[in-house]
């Protein structure tokens, strides 16, 4: 009985854990990667505003990843929105990594968020 | 009823005192659920399965006390956890808790901005409880713990090639650790129960994220009251008090944290002796959120329990 119920939870941990993976795109492209530009309209913002993020890249077969230290994303590509709420005034940084199969480059920009009023 | 039935019908209430740790904000990395409580009592050789389902949903900022007319956004999550727990001896247990968010989204009131929605396994925690104080006949008991939360599930979750803020991610990212104290008197088929809980948060360091949730501290007051050998209600006042999170360099995060009190009423519903059903919600009765935050407006969860008595002697506990 013991062994049952304790082979019952393993294989409910291995079918949760097996559901679990990341949503990445994937580039059929080599050949080298270049970020030109990583440009955003606005460099200071109030909270709940969200700004335009763009980045210029040569390559083939580029996919776009984003990430932020603080605050949220939205969109995908190689133009994207950021916005950050009260939880993350300040310096946030964003990272966006251009990459095709056999290549990357990364580069980041800062953004401020004022503190709400 | 014999002493056995009376046993496990005990168990199984004192079971059901598990409560959804819901934050004092809306929405953070990792598990809802914590596991403290629900292994006291537990006699030797004994074995209790639970499954538990929440809901939570937040659509409210709060600035302080006061609601505020903002609505950039609302978030809610759909959670489900198992958990199993042991008697090791009549006084010691042993319990592990692990939990899956089958969704954590958020919608935005921005105009081009998509719901955003994170899912996967969150944390798993383990936790170690010795009853100091047991007295059968007085219905008594006073029972120390010892968990640790693992972040086992998924962080860092990347969605459409976009990394979800750390409010969507499943798991919490750091281990934490928890002591707790549970004090249980039965009064003739009643009782009353006392809690109080405290959570230490590590600082999360991952590839992308590096911040530390403030420490929480809980302390719970519950009434139990039996209407028949299966049925029974349960009202429990809670008070969550968390500190201010951390960000990188030490910068205190001045819109985190804060304080709630919450009211939980439960119906607990046992149509065998040894199963157990569970309905409750969480209702906060009193915010304050320091600085603006968005904030739980309630949750609803469902509990299943299973004991097993594994100890064919089934020997009288001893006072």
């Amino acid at each position: 009985m013991m062994t049952k119920i304790l082979y019952s939870v393993i294989l409910l941990v291995a079918i949760l854990a097996s559901s679990c993976t990341k949503n990445d795109s994937e580039s059929d492209g080599t050949g080298n990667v270049t970020i030109e530009s990583l440009i955003a309209d606005d460099t200071v913002l109030n909270v709940w505003v969200p700004t335009k993020i763009m980045v210029t890249a040569t390559g083939e077969g580029l996919v776009y990843n984003w990430e932020a230290d603080h605050g949220e994303l939205n969109g995908s590509g190689s133009q994207i929105e950021y916005m950050a709420g009260t939880c993350c005034t300040g310096i946030n940084t964003i990272t966006c990594t251009v990459a095709n199969s056999t290549n990357s480059d990364s580069k980041q920009i800062k953004i401020r968020i004022l503190p709400f009023k | 009823m014999n002493k056995i039935k009376l046993y496990t019908l005990v168990i199984l209430s004192i079971a059901f005192f598990t409560i959804n740790r819901a934050n004092a904000q809306c929405c953070g990395a990792g598990n809802p659920v914590s596991g403290f409580g629900n292994v006291s009592g537990l006699p030797f050789k004994t074995l209790l399965i639970g499954s538990n389902y929440k809901y939570s949903y937040s659509d409210q900022y709060y600035s302080g006390s006061d609601k505020t007319d903002i609505s950039p956004d609302k978030s809610y999550y759909n959670f489900v956890g198992v958990n199993m727990a042991y008697g090791i001896t009549n006084r010691l247990s042993v319990r592990a808790d692990i939990g899956y968010f089958i969704n954590k989204s958020k919608i935005y009131n921005i105009q081009g901005w998509s719901p955003m929605k994170g899912n996967g396994l969150g944390d798993a925690e383990l936790s170690v409880r010795y009853t100091v104080v047991k007295r059968v006949l007085k219905k008594f008991d006073v029972i120390p713990g010892f968990g640790v939360k693992l972040p086992v599930g998924v962080f860092d979750q990347v969605v459409d090639d976009v990394k979800l803020p750390i409010s969507l991610q499943p798991s919490s990212g750091s281990v934490k650790y928890n002591v707790n104290v549970f004090v249980f008197k039965g009064i003739n088929k009643h009782s009353v129960s006392f809690r109080a809980f405290a959570e230490f948060a590590n600082r999360i360091q991952s590839e992308n994220f590096d911040y530390k949730y403030g420490n929480l501290y809980i302390v719970s007051a519950y009434g139990s009251f039996s209407i028949n050998k299966k049925l029974n209600l349960l009202s429990q006042l809670r008070y969550e008090f968390r500190e201010k999170s951390m960000r990188e360099n030490k910068q205190i995060v001045e819109s985190s944290g804060g304080q709630v009190l919450f009211f939980i009423p439960q119906l607990n519903v046992m149509p065998t002796e040894s199963f157990g059903i569970s309905l409750y919600a969480d209702i906060p009765l009193y915010k304050y959120m320091n600085g603006t935050q968005l904030s739980n407006k309630f949750a609803i969860s469902i509990k299943l329990s299973k004991s097993i008595n594994f100890n064919k002697n089934c020997e009288p506990q001893k006072i």
